[in-house]
């Protein structure tokens, strides 16, 4: 199970903050899931193709391994404050 | 653990009297206050969305390192989440330091990385509806003075 969430317009995108999930076994990093979220919105490929993503509140920059229990977040560019 | 981000309106005064109680033997001290603008009109609220543990985090970090190149005795920062109309404070930085200088240096390049790195998103609603807020080239300019020590 690894809980995910989404910011800012992204949010909106996805119509959704957050939500746990179990993983499929095909989904093993965080580019998969981004392919495979992006799959559950017909016609979108919005996570794959523009968003930053952080487990457990660390930014990662390549494809990361996923393990039960981890915090996804899928960040758009920021705002600032 | 300190927390840096404010869910509920915050007073600028009270705490830069409380900063400045507890910043040690400094000469200088700097603080900025940034509020929410109306836009002429144009702007009737901003929310601001935060992803709390990890823009926590990267304030921290900041600071950190802002303290450790000006040599600061104190610093301090307040940022607002939630839902803001006009007037209200966004951002309040305080920072303090032996001579003015590094405090007024410090406080400036906080308030740039919060203005184009740090982790919020922010959305204006006016009479003509609402939009997402990004940085704007300037604050990226700004930003960019800090690149070469």
């Amino acid at each position: 199970m690894v809980t995910i969430l989404f910011f800012g317009r992204l949010a909106e995108q996805m119509n959704c903050h957050s939500f746990q999930t179990a993983l499929p076994a095909q989904v093993r990093t965080t580019e998969e899931l981004a392919h495979w979220l992006d799959a559950r919105t017909p016609g979108s490929e919005i996570l794959a193709a523009s968003t930053k993503a952080m487990i457990n509140h660390e930014l990662i920059y390549e494809a990361a391994i996923l393990k039960d229990g981890d915090e996804v977040g899928f960040l758009p560019p920021v705002s600032g404050g | 653990m300190t927390s840096y981000l404010r869910t509920s309106p915050f007073d600028p005064a009270r705490e830069i009297a409380t900063f400045t109680e507890n910043c040690g033997d400094a000469g200088g001290i700097a603080t900025f206050i940034g509020r929410m603008r109306s836009e002429g009109g144009a702007a009737t609220a901003l929310t601001l969305e935060a992803y709390g543990p990890a823009t926590e985090k990267a304030i921290a970090t900041e600071i950190a390192l802002a303290s450790e190149r000006w040599q600061l005795t104190a610093c301090h920062i307040l940022h607002r989440t939630g839902t803001m109309t006009p007037g209200d404070p966004i951002v309040l930085v305080c920072t303090a330091a032996t001579h003015r200088r590094s405090a007024f240096l410090a406080c400036d390049y906080l308030m740039d990385y919060l203005k184009t790195r740090a982790i919020f998103w922010k959305k204006e609603t006016g009479p003509e509806g609402a939009r997402w807020i990004e940085p704007r080239e300037a604050d990226y300019t700004d930003s960019e003075r800090w690149d070469t020590p």
